[in-house]
Order: structure tokens, then sequence, then C-alpha cells
């Protein structure tokens, strides 16, 4: 099983133990091999020091599959940016517009999203409220770089289908998927390759991503993609 | 374990849910181990309520395991009279429930004055001693507090907790007897659980997991993952709610 959806560090905004050692605990419980992780540091604070405790981290623990992420409000637009942290050995790039209150029409954004699509990074992005998903395909309309979109719930259900649907690139994760029949609703509709397994531990309990996924009632095959072949192709 | 599901829905929701019928509502029970679910239609809370009662008493009475919350409109008081004179004499029918805050009630607030002559008619006609509010942040905790304090002899069910305050509904709540925390939402961050239990006590939480709207097993897992002993996973689960349906 892979764990596409992972932090570490220390979260500001609520008590909660973000630590390194309690995430190695829990992913160790629930079986998950790899997981996709990355510090807090690079979102609540400065995305470069977070990115290097975040490749030191991945360096120690081959478990982890290191994941930068870059604030657009402090991006110095030299163009080159995700080619490095591609270099450096970052699998994907996340951008978090829903925790540090940034725009998606925002030209920060659009240039990390044309480096990004320079060296075929892919983005994960987390989108709070209606109609972020479809602002985000309209950026990146005709780019081949997978898209992630991170945190889908409820609310967002109906966008995110017809943005999956119509859109190559777009895949779900799937943390916050909690209507009863997401699942069958979505691989009958879209399809099981376009969603990975992300449980966003430490942030949220795992199990309340990973039950809905073990219960749901498709394929075997089709969860084995969810839970692995998928964000494994993608990182290829 | 035994699950009793306290805050549960039957019918649609404007989202692409297709397991909206009574029987699907029956086969996630079963997939979850949910003994017992209390439901209120969904068509009652967003649209019609007369009609929503209607269609969730004709879905209840026949069908073990399931029982029912009467939804109440203030902006329809007299037939909000009317629907509970006609289902509160029935056993399957608990309490009043899902009774909002606002939003489709329009600018009713949790406190308001229909709620409150509602109450009053309950304690006066009635045996039943149970309502669900939706409880949602500190606005919603502060005004369901002044409500139970106003009705000490009705034992609440705060549903969701006052996400996304849960600490400040616990703490809050500790001022009176007679509201229980019930935790379902699409927010299952970590620790809340825990902190909930620690702060109010886990013989005053309940769960409840919003199906038809939310995957039961998606609340589930908050407390299976949760750090807490396995006698506090129980009451949660099912035995305070037992307790609050005197079964």
């Amino acid at each position: 099983m892979i764990d596409a959806n992972t932090l570490f560090g220390f979260w500001p905004r609520r008590k909660i133990d973000l630590s390194l050692e309690k995430l190695l605990k829990i992913m160790a419980e629930h079986k998950v091999e790899t997981f996709l992780s990355l510090s807090t540091t690079g979102i609540f604070y400065d995305y470069e020091e977070g990115n290097e405790e975040t490749l030191r981290t991945s360096r120690n623990y081959p478990q982890i599959v290191p994941v930068a992420t870059v604030d657009p409000r402090r991006y110095f637009g030299r163009g080159d940016l995700v080619k490095k942290l591609s270099e450096k050995g970052f699998k994907a790039v996340r951008l978090f517009p829903d925790l540090q209150s940034w725009p998606l029409d925002y030209e920060p954004f659009f240039n990390i999203v044309r480096e990004a699509e320079e060296v075929r990074l892919p983005l994960m992005i987390s989108v709070a409220g209606l109609g972020g998903i479809t602002e985000i395909t309209k950026i990146t309309d005709g780019y081949k770089m997978p898209i992630i979109i991170t945190g889908v719930n409820y609310n967002q259900f109906s966008e995110a289908l017809a943005v999956a649907k119509t859109h190559k690139n777009i895949l779900l994760e799937t943390s916050l998927f909690d209507t009863p029949d997401a699942y069958e609703v979505f691989t009958r509709e879209v399809g099981a390759e376009k969603l990975v397994f992300g449980s966003h531990s430490l942030f949220h309990y795992f199990s309340a991503s990973f039950l809905p996924l073990k219960n749901a009632e498709i394929d075997e095959k089709e969860k084995q993609l969810i839970l692995e072949g998928n964000i494994e192709r993608i990182l290829k | 374990m035994k699950i009793i599901d306290l805050h549960t829905h039957l019918g649609k929701w404007f989202i692409p849910i297709e397991k909206v019928s009574v029987d699907d509502f029956l086969r996630i029970m079963e997939k979850n181990g949910i003994e017992i679910s209390v439901l209120s239609s969904s068509r009652a809370v967003v649209y019609d309520f007369r009609a929503g009662n209607r269609e969730l008493a004709q879905a209840i009475r026949p069908r073990q395991g399931l029982l029912g919350y009467v939804f109440v409109n203030p902006n329809y008081l007299k037939e909000s009279f009317a629907e509970m004179d006609k289902y509160l004499s029935e056993e399957k029918f608990v309490g009043l429930g899902e009774l909002y805050d606002g939003s489709y009630i329009g600018n009713q607030a949790l406190n308001c004055d229909g709620h409150k002559r509602t109450l009053e008619r309950l304690l006066e006609k009635f045996p039943q001693r149970l309502v669900l509010f939706h409880c949602w942040a500190k606005n919603g905790i502060s005004r369901l507090l002044e409500i139970a304090r106003e009705f000490p002899d009705i034992n609440f069910i705060a549903g969701h907790m006052g996400n996304p305050d849960w600490e400040t509904a616990a703490e809050e709540f500790r001022k009176v007897e007679n509201v229980y925390l019930e935790i379902c939402s699409s927010s299952p961050i970590r620790g809340k659980i825990e902190t909930v239990a620690e702060k109010i006590g886990a013989e005053r939480v309940v769960f409840g997991s919003d199906s038809s709207l939310i995957n039961p097993a998606f609340i589930i897992g908050m407390i299976v993952d949760s750090e807490i002993n396995q006698k506090d996973k129980e009451k949660i689960f099912y035995l305070n709610a037992k307790s609050l349906l005197n079964i």
C-alpha cells in the first residue's frame, strides 16, 4: 500500500502530534509500505527550509517518498525552481492555497505550474470550496503533467467527477472520499485509474479514509490501482 | 463491537449519491455492523418537512432497527405541532431532529422562539425526551447551551459536536448535564475523539454518521483509530445511545 498524502512536523493551528516518530509508527501499524510526505515547515514557515527537512528525512527512511512544496507568496520567479527540486530527488510538488490563503488566479501560481510542466513533475493541490477544481483545469489546460487534487469531500464531489472525466491529467486523492458510495460512483463514471489513496496522516485518522475504500463494492483490481498502482505509475 | 447510529437521514442530497433508498440504507448498516439507526428525513430537513416526515414514517414502521426523529420547521409552527401530534404517539419516533440552525430553515436560529415553543410542547404532551440539533461552530454551541439550560429535562444531542470547535463544545457542554456530543463531520482530524472524551467524558459522547450523506465507515474509522480505551469506545459506539433510547 502507498499513502500519497502524509505530513510530519508541527501544526500551529490546533494541538496535534505531527512528529515523524508518530507518522512512522502509524504507517507501520497500517502496513503502509511507502508514503509520500513533506515537512509542514514548508507550508507554514519557509518552503526551502521545509524541503531540506523533507529531503533529509527521506534519506534516513527509504519508505518516505519526498514531496516538495512551494509557497507562491514567496516565489522569486527565477524560472528554474521546480527543475532544481526535481534534480534534488523530489517526486512531486504540493501546493496549499487553502492553508496559505492565496487565490488560484495568481501569477506566481501560473509560473509554478509552467515550471512543473517543463519537467513533468506531478503537482498536488488542495482546494477548498466550490469552483476551485474547475479553475485549476482552466489554468492547466493543455498541460500534460499529472495533477492530483487532494482533499475532495462530498461538497466538491460533483465538480471532481466532471473534471476528472474530461481532463486526462487530473486525478483525485481520496482522504475525504466520504459519501457512502463514492468509490462505486467514481469508478463507474470515471474509472479507478484516476484515484490515488491518501490518508492525510498525521492530520487525519488513517482509518477514516482507509475503511471506506476497504469496504467499497468495487473490484479488488480497482482497489489495488487506488492503493498503489496509480501512484506508482505517476511517480515513475 | 455493537453500534447505534444516532444521526442518520433517509433520502437524497444535493450531491451525487446513489445509495439513498431504505434498502440501500439497511445494507450500509449491515455492512458497518450498525444495529440501530435513528433517522430524520433529508426531504424534511432541506425542503418539505411534512412530506419528509410522512416518507420516513412509512419507511421505519415495518422495519427493525430503524427509529425516527420528527423534523419540525419553526417557520410553520402550527403545522409543526400537528406533525408532532401525528407521529410522537408512535414508539418508532424517539424524539425531534435533526433540528436546524439557520441554513435550511432560513433565518430561524437554533435558539429561536419557534424551537423553544416546540420543546415546551414536547414536554407538555409527549414522553420523548430526546432532541438532535445540528450544532456547528461557536455560535451553534452557545445557542444549544442556552436551550439546554432552559430545558433541563430534555436530552440534547449536539450533532457534529460544534465542528470545527469541538474543544469549545466539550468545555461549554460540561456546564450542563443534558447535552451529548455526536461526532460526525467531514473533518476526521486526529485527536478530536481523545480530546472530547477527556474534556467531557466518554459517557457524554455518542456515535453518529450523517449517513446517507456520509459513509459510516468514514466516521467509524475515527473511533477505531482513536487512542482511548475499549470501554470508552463501547460507550461511544453503543452504550450511551442505548441508555438515551431506553432500550
